[in-house]
């Protein structure tokens, strides 16, 4: 889940849900337009993913309903005392699951980032041969940036 | 060095979740006369003891956002 913009996490454009349609008999094909004229026969569809924040607040939300009706003891249970002690402390046990979890993450990818130190130097050795060029060329600088 | 720290994050993690887990949901099941109950502290504090971190960190963030927003009006002024 902490693994970036792969799904939709903002809702950029309005959603239409057209099907495609096909051509009509007097209409150009949308080949034969050029490319940068909307082509008014197929409009395009845009699907929407639920962000992952919603999902886990639906998520969270549905299981806090079952939690809290069952320690108001809406419905009748014959647990044992253990299952019982269990399911109570159950939400703090998931937050610590979930903290430790995402601690775990962060330090993996901490540990395993892929640092290209020669990459690096190479960009700065050609940042500086940019600027001598300039400079010999008459470039005057408003901003002295390294 | 960045490796070490991520890697001492990872293990504490794995350390925290697994003494949790074995303190909420093993230890219910274990006879109160085993030994491995003198490992960990009553019930109580499994309880008490995240909640109070928690409570901290929250005040602690607080505590930042507040000193964050003064001195930055501060500055203005």
């Amino acid at each position: 889940m902490f693994d970036g913009d792969q799904e939709g996490n903002t809702l950029t454009e309005p959603t239409r849900m057209q099907a495609e349609l096909p051509h009509p008999p007097g209409v150009i094909a949308e080949e034969a337009l050029p490319s940068r004229l909307p082509s008014p026969s197929q409009p395009k569809t845009h699907p929407y993913t639920i962000p992952k924040l919603y999902q886990w607040l639906l998520v969270a939300s549905v299981f806090m309903a079952v939690w809290l009706s069952y320690v108001a003891g809406y419905f009748k249970t014959s647990l044992r005392q253990e299952y019982h002690d269990i399911i109570l402390v159950l939400p703090l046990y998931l937050l610590m699951t979930f903290a430790s979890y995402s601690l775990a993450l962060l330090g993996y990818r901490v540990a395993t980032f892929n640092d290209c130190k020669e990459a690096a130097e190479e960009l700065q050795e050609d940042v500086k041969e940019a600027r001598k060029d300039l400079e010999r060329k008459g470039y005057k600088y408003a901003s002295d940036w390294q | 060095m960045d490796q070490a720290v991520g890697w001492s994050f990872v293990s504490l993690a794995g350390f925290v979740f697994t003494y949790y887990t074995i303190w909420v949901i093993v230890l219910p099941f274990v006879d109160p006369d085993q030994p491995i109950h003198n490992f960990f502290l009553p019930r109580f504090y499994a309880i008490a003891g995240p909640l109070v971190a928690g409570v901290l960190a929250l005040c602690m963030i607080g505590a930042f956002i507040i000193y964050v927003s003064v001195s930055k009006k501060l500055k203005k002024s």
